[in-house]
């Protein structure tokens, strides 16, 4: 429940039951009902309470890492040795402590969480250091990782959960630019899905699943690309699996966090619908679909390793399609528009693998246009203002992107563009009338 | 899940984590305490890391050794070199193979690429860096061109690293057989 519309609700009653609108016994039982609200500032307070604790015991353990690798010299091995374990241990002790106790203080878990966390990149990055470990950053990273996870399942904090997320990825980035297997990011991934299904269960509208929510859109999108790279490079079906993943995020997220109140409970939507966009504007142009070069690399693109790639690329058209079919049934056409993507992704892709590169291109400025238009007409039928922008944002950015793509000969653009001004006017003249018709 | 359970399990979970880093140090410090030392020639070279605190890159000469033949070894594929010792004191390599060798010293590398038509190929250290006092550092590359790399003096800078059981440990860095932070004091010194 809203808590701005309680407070709303019990200012509104002394003076509804003055009026004789409703009894005072009926205005007792709404308030009972919908409890007392929160005095004003007592949320913001216990926010401002858990985000100090996290900032706190972040700032102390990266100035703990800092001050470490500024490397003392006068320090000898054994004093190394207990320094790097020393913060580790009582960060584990103080998390022992609040497990043992039982305390269920947000506050409490989110920081020591934090503190742990950080406490064992120092602890590995000093032993590093003191034994001139020539150990690669991406192999820290994934060690540190995999050392955290556990932390956030146990002590139900977030920040564990995030630095895994950035640390796969930076690992999977790294493994991909050493010729590494950069697939491994897929079940990697898969280990810190149930955290934020697990932390959602209650409220899925709390800050803690959205920033964990809100990371995995902003991250995924930057480890498939490199956990599969050889399917969008080499194979060039990157407009079919970033169309897919994209489209997936959009999808899932209006599919279970379709009742957010606020844009920033939309962590799924926004990133996935930005970049199903984004990417169509992108596929718009016409020297993308220049293919052909897979069949130089097809030694490259024929290894079990790309195999393997492939059918997890595979898991993102696959998912976004089926999710795709539920909108059609339950005729959401805000999902119906932005879930076309991968289909026609598909389309293009398999038409530009035949040397057909321009029916990629049509397609897409085809479909940003009546996606421009689709949105304007459901943003007006709503009455909100927000879809309409939204709407004349993707117009504008299709006209632009074709006023200035020389891909196109000017007379092509000139006409077209004549044209379809005209049947925006055309348009305007047939509603006008009806208008005045139906006066 | 009860309480009772998921504290056994966070114990559990910052036992592995206390063990990592101490096993680290563990098997390191048995390997400085027990290895064989090598002498390696270097170059240094002052990169950063935001994690770790400065370190100069170790830049090998000469990391190259005769492949055995049949093993068909391919880029960044873990292989083994094993080590003979010259009159100085300084590392030579002898073979590269897919599998560590019975007996001798030996080390865990990583392979890069034949060298042209004969069977020689070169390869990678695991040890390449080697962490310094964050001023310190780009002192210490620094003295390495001015005084470490002139003509004929090629061979003076070098690390000192124990090595046992396929793992190495560097020991210490050093510019005209003096140890690195020796040589930058008495080069402050004398300035």
């Amino acid at each position: 429940m809203n808590r701005n519309a309680v407070r709303w609700l019990h200012g509104e009653l002394p003076e509804l039951v003055s009026q004789g609108v409703v009894s005072a016994e009926v205005a007792e039982r709404i308030r009972r009902h919908y409890g007392e609200p929160d005095a004003p500032g007592s949320a913001a307070k216990k926010w401002a309470i858990i985000l100090f604790s996290i900032l706190g015991a972040a700032l102390i353990g990266g100035g703990i890492i800092l001050l470490l690798a500024h490397n003392w010299e006068a320090l000898s091995r054994p004093v190394r040795a207990v320094i790097s374990i020393l913060p580790l241990a009582v960060a584990a002790a103080l998390g022992g402590w609040l497990l043992w106790t039982q305390r269920e203080s947000t506050a409490w878990r989110e920081g020591v969480g934090t503190a742990q966390t950080l406490a064992i990149g120092a602890a590995i990055a000093l032993v590093a250091q003191t034994y001139n470990l020539g150990g690669r950053f991406d192999e820290f990273m994934l060690t540190w990782s995999l050392l955290a996870l556990p932390v956030a399942y146990l002590l139900r904090a977030t920040a564990p959960a995030v630095l895994y997320l950035v640390g796969i990825t930076v690992w999977t980035g790294s493994v991909t630019f050493q010729a590494g297997n950069g697939v491994l990011y897929f079940p990697l991934l898969g280990a810190a899905l149930p955290f934020l299904w697990w932390t959602s269960r209650g409220n899925r509208y709390h800050p803690r699943p959205v920033v964990v929510a809100w990371v995995l859109a902003i991250t995924v999108g930057i480890g498939t690309g490199f956990a599969v790279e050889r399917v969008c490079g080499k194979l060039e079906a990157w407009p079919v699996v970033f169309g897919g993943l994209f489209t997936l995020l959009y999808l899932v997220g209006a599919r279970w966090w379709g009742e957010a109140g606020a844009a920033w409970q939309r962590p799924l939507q926004n990133v996935g619908a930005l970049g199903a966009v984004g990417l169509a504007v992108v596929l718009s142009f016409g020297h993308v679909w220049d293919h052909g070069s897979w069949r130089y690399y097809w030694e490259d693109v024929a290894t079990w390793r790309a195999g393997l790639q492939f059918a997890a690329a595979a898991v993102f058209p696959v998912a976004a399609l089926a999710l795709w079919v539920r909108s059609w049934t339950r005729r959401a056409w805000g999902e119906v528009m932005i879930g076309a993507v991968p289909a026609l992704a598909v389309i293009g892709w398999a038409a530009a693998l035949r040397d057909a590169n321009g029916i990629g291109m049509i397609l897409f400025n085809l479909y940003l246009f009546g996606l421009g238009i689709g949105t304007l007409v459901l943003g007006l039928r709503a009455r909100r203002l927000g879809t309409v922008n939204a709407g004349m944002v993707v117009l504008a950015a299709v006209i632009l992107c074709r006023f200035f793509d020389s891909d196109w000969g000017f007379l092509v653009r000139g006409v077209a563009f004549i044209l379809i001004g005209v049947g925006f006017l055309a348009t305007n003249l047939v509603l006008l009338k009806r208008k005045g018709a139906g006066r | 899940m009860n309480s009772k359970t998921v504290f056994g399990l966070f114990v559990a979970v910052a036992v592995a984590q206390v063990a990592v880093p101490v096993g680290q140090i563990w098997k390191h410090e048995d390997i400085l305490r027990t290895g064989t030392p090598y002498k390696f020639r270097t170059a240094p070279v002052d990169p950063y890391d935001a994690f770790r605190g400065r370190y100069v890159a170790l830049n090998y000469a000469d990391t190259v050794a005769p492949e055995r033949s049949g093993d068909h070894l391919t880029y960044r594929q873990p292989a083994y070199v094993t080590l003979e010792k010259d009159a100085a004191g300084f590392a030579r390599f002898t073979e590269l193979s897919a599998q560590p060798p019975a007996t001798g010293d030996y080390l865990r590398v990583q392979y890069a690429y034949r060298e042209g038509t004969n069977q020689t190929a070169r390869f990678t250290l695991p040890f390449d860096k080697f962490f310094m006092q964050e001023t310190q550092a780009p002192r210490a590359e620094r003295a390495y061109w001015e005084h470490g790399n002139r003509r004929g003096q090629t061979n003076h800078t070098y690390v000192v690293a124990r090595i046992k059981a396929g793992r190495g440990v560097i020991e210490e860095l050093y510019i005209q057989d003096t140890p690195i932070r020796q040589f930058l004091e008495q080069e402050s010194a004398g300035k």
